[in-house]
């Protein structure tokens, strides 16, 4: 009798410890599912937007190009909506004359409100360099407008463009050369993509009224038509469920949130610097007479 | 492989309701009894074939009553709609609303458009042509709209007043009832014109007109149309396992041939959500309509295609759908109502082939696809498809005739 009694209190105890290990491993696995590593296949992970006759994927979905000409562009959208992570994805751009042209890759929430965080890159007329304008929309507010100069002619082969987006900082890369960051100062008043999902957008289209020497070179359409091919994506980014919380954890699969991705690495710091000297054409942060002496807060505060 | 349906009854009833926030008919075309039918023989290719000009010679958009409210009269003032009644309203009921703002791709576009595009909007002053609720007028008053004219020809017009009233935007919008060609405005311009004005197939209900009406008698030189783009499409489709429920099943119904009806179903475009893994050609794009700039008479046209096959297989339909696009915002936006893209209430169109057509990697369908407003009824569409099919297995040549009502 006795036994038995302790046998079931043995048995009760091991069934509590094994709900537990089941409650937390099947939290641990809400988790983990939360975060995804892409197919790399465009057509699992995207849905054309509009004018599907300009897209155009490989066989195997490994590939995709945009076509702009004088009926239409093209663009294309990711199924899922994420909330931080890093996206890379190769990109060739329009060659030739493509003054007028934009491609554009970016990420956007979907709210009045919204977040946004930009790659755009802007034609020019045959000879000139192509100008890679980013962008950042936060609760809504944007002109945060900066401007490169490449280092490479991004036409002639395929270059690596990525965001790294965490709950410590948003860092653009080309190439794996941090050109921008944008850090958390929301404890200093400073709006900060952190709550709201977004989704993966790629397009191209005719920019001409503002892109090129501010609308003045207009699209040569003799030129066309426009193509900009895209490759070898990855998403390895939190799958927004509904629940931020899931995507704000610092877990292990959430490797973007962990403390070494919060900052630039010195090495990334003197690379920054270099685009910061040598590459950038315009800076809304120096743009004094745009903001009337009165720049935005995160200009005075730390870049990394 | 036919198209999945999880849920036919309901799936066929969803789509005989669909219908626009800003298009009263955008029903499936047997779901109200229509008088006019009686008077219809079966030759209703006739407008397509006549050099008559469908439109009016001025212009001015179609509309007949049933977009609009008819005289009906109230018993005691109760509010009691019977069904006759929504043949002249349908409008007026709030589930086609419930249903048009529920579609997120169509809804969230047009926010989308106007959130993040407030330079168009700031200070200007804007007209919703077909208002409906005033969803689209309450997303320009927020993004900074001067005023909004928010024009509404049904009884929702009424709903719409209280709509803004609640949402504190009674100075900012100001709600019209009636129609557009009738109206008055109190301004003699407007710089923005926006509309949800598409239907199935782009071009059901005619509604384009009255756009195109607006636009010529208030919208300023430079002034803006939103959407500015709208392009239709054609491809082909492999759809056996769901032609064979449509429209063989009339070669025995409980045992009795009921063939004869085969042809009228046949003539009828299927208003469907298609898998894109059925598509067996490329997509052609067939007309590009540029709402800023297009005449009244341009929604009828002629367009040729050529499609292409991708893989061997069998080809029992084309199928039919359209893109707008909003081209002066900062980023060019837009949607899809393709098979590749995300769902919407429009679905596509599809259009059956008498024949089954056997094709190979590489060979194509060409022919021509002719669209004009019928002329009896302008805001039902006519559609002449005239294709021919050169292949190792299939060696055809046609003209169908087809007509959305």
């Amino acid at each position: 009798m006795h036994h038995t009694i302790l046998l079931t209190k043995a048995m009760t105890n091991l069934l509590k410890f094994i709900g537990v290990i089941g409650f937390l491993s099947a939290y641990l696995l809400q988790i983990s599912r939360a975060s995804v590593v892409s197919t790399g296949d465009f057509n699992k992970d995207f849905f054309v937007t509009w004018s599907p006759s300009h897209v155009n994927t490989s066989e195997d979905g490994k590939a995709r190009s945009l076509k702009l000409d004088q009926e239409s562009g093209a663009g294309f959208s990711s199924n899922q909506m994420f909330l931080f992570g890093q996206l890379d994805m190769q990109i060739k751009l329009v060659p030739g004359d493509s003054a007028g042209t934009v491609v554009g890759f970016y990420m956007a929430s979907d709210q009045p409100n919204r977040d946004e965080i930009d790659f755009e890159f802007l034609g020019n007329v045959s000879g000139q360099p192509y100008i890679l304008q980013t962008n950042i929309y936060a609760d809504g507010s944007d002109n945060r407008e900066q401007r490169i100069y490449l280092w490479f002619d991004p036409t002639k082969d395929f270059h690596t463009y990525s965001i790294l987006w965490n709950l410590h900082q948003i860092v653009l890369m080309v190439d794996s050369v941090p050109i921008r960051t944008y850090r958390n100062h929301a404890n200093e008043g400073v709006p900060y993509p952190r709550w709201q999902p977004m989704s993966i957008k790629i397009s191209l289209w005719n920019g001409d009224s503002w892109a090129t020497r501010g609308g003045q070179d207009k699209i040569d359409w003799s030129q066309g038509p426009f193509v900009a091919s895209f490759r070898n994506y990855k998403i390895d980014a939190c799958v927004w469920n509904g629940n931020p919380r899931f995507c704000r954890a610092g877990s292990p699969t959430n490797w973007w949130n962990q403390k070494q991705f919060s900052t630039l690495t010195s090495i990334q710091r003197r690379l920054f610097k270099w685009v910061r000297n040598y590459h950038v054409i315009y800076d809304y942060c120096q743009d004094n007479q745009r903001f009337q002496n009165n720049l935005p807060k995160e200009c005075s505060l730390s870049k990394y | 492989m036919g198209r999945r349906k999880n849920n036919k009854s309901s799936d066929n009833n969803e789509s005989s309701t669909k219908v626009s926030d800003s298009n009263p008919d955008r029903q499936q075309h047997n779901t109200i009894t229509r008088f006019a039918d009686a008077e219809e023989d079966d030759a209703t290719a006739s407008s397509i074939l006549d050099d008559s000009v469908a439109a009016p010679v001025d212009g001015t958009a179609i509309e007949d009553e049933a977009m609009c409210d008819a005289d009906v009269s109230m018993i005691d003032g109760e509010d009691d709609k019977t069904s006759a009644d929504y043949y002249f309203d349908s409008y007026s009921h709030f589930g086609i609303h419930e249903e048009m703002l529920k579609d997120v791709v169509r809804t969230k576009s047009y926010q989308n458009v106007i959130y993040q595009n407030k330079f168009l909007f700031k200070d200007k002053v804007v007209l919703d042509v077909g208002a409906g609720t005033g969803i689209l007028s309450l997303f320009c008053a927020k993004a900074g709209a001067a005023h909004v004219y928010a024009v509404e020809c049904s009884q929702m017009a009424n709903m719409a007043k209280q709509i803004v009233e609640a949402n504190g935007f009674s100075n900012v919008i100001t709600v019209l009832k009636g129609k557009i060609e009738e109206i008055e405005l109190p301004v003699t311009k407007v710089d923005i014109i926006i509309s949800e004005w598409m239907g199935y197939f782009l071009l059901f209900e005619n509604m384009l007109n009255t756009v195109l009406y607006a636009r010529d008698k208030w919208l300023v030189d430079d002034g803006i149309v939103l959407p500015d783009k709208a392009s239709l499409y054609l491809t082909a489709i492999e759809d056996a396992e769901y032609k064979d429920d449509k429209i063989e099943f009339w070669n025995n119904v409980y045992g009795f041939d009921m063939s004869c009806i085969k042809k009228q179903a046949m003539m009828e475009p299927l208003v469907d959500t298609v898998d894109q893994n059925q598509i067996v050609t490329n997509c052609q794009l067939l007309k590009t309509m540029d709402i800023s700039k297009m005449g009244p008479g341009d929604a009828s046209f002629t367009a040729p295609f050529k499609l292409v096959a991708q893989r061997n297989d069998y080809i029992h339909a084309l199928v039919a759908y359209f893109d707008v696009t909003f081209t002066k915002c900062h980023k060019l936006m837009g949607f899809s109502t393709g098979p590749k893209s995300r769902a919407t209430h429009w679905k596509q169109t599809v259009l059956y082939l008498e024949d089954v057509l056997t094709i190979c990697e590489g060979e194509a369908i060409s022919g021509s696809l002719t669209v004009a407003p019928n002329k009896k009824n302008p805001r039902d569409v006519d559609i002449m498809l005239k294709y021919s099919l050169q292949g190792r297995h299939s060696a055809i040549s046609r003209i169908q005739y087809y007509k959305m009502r």
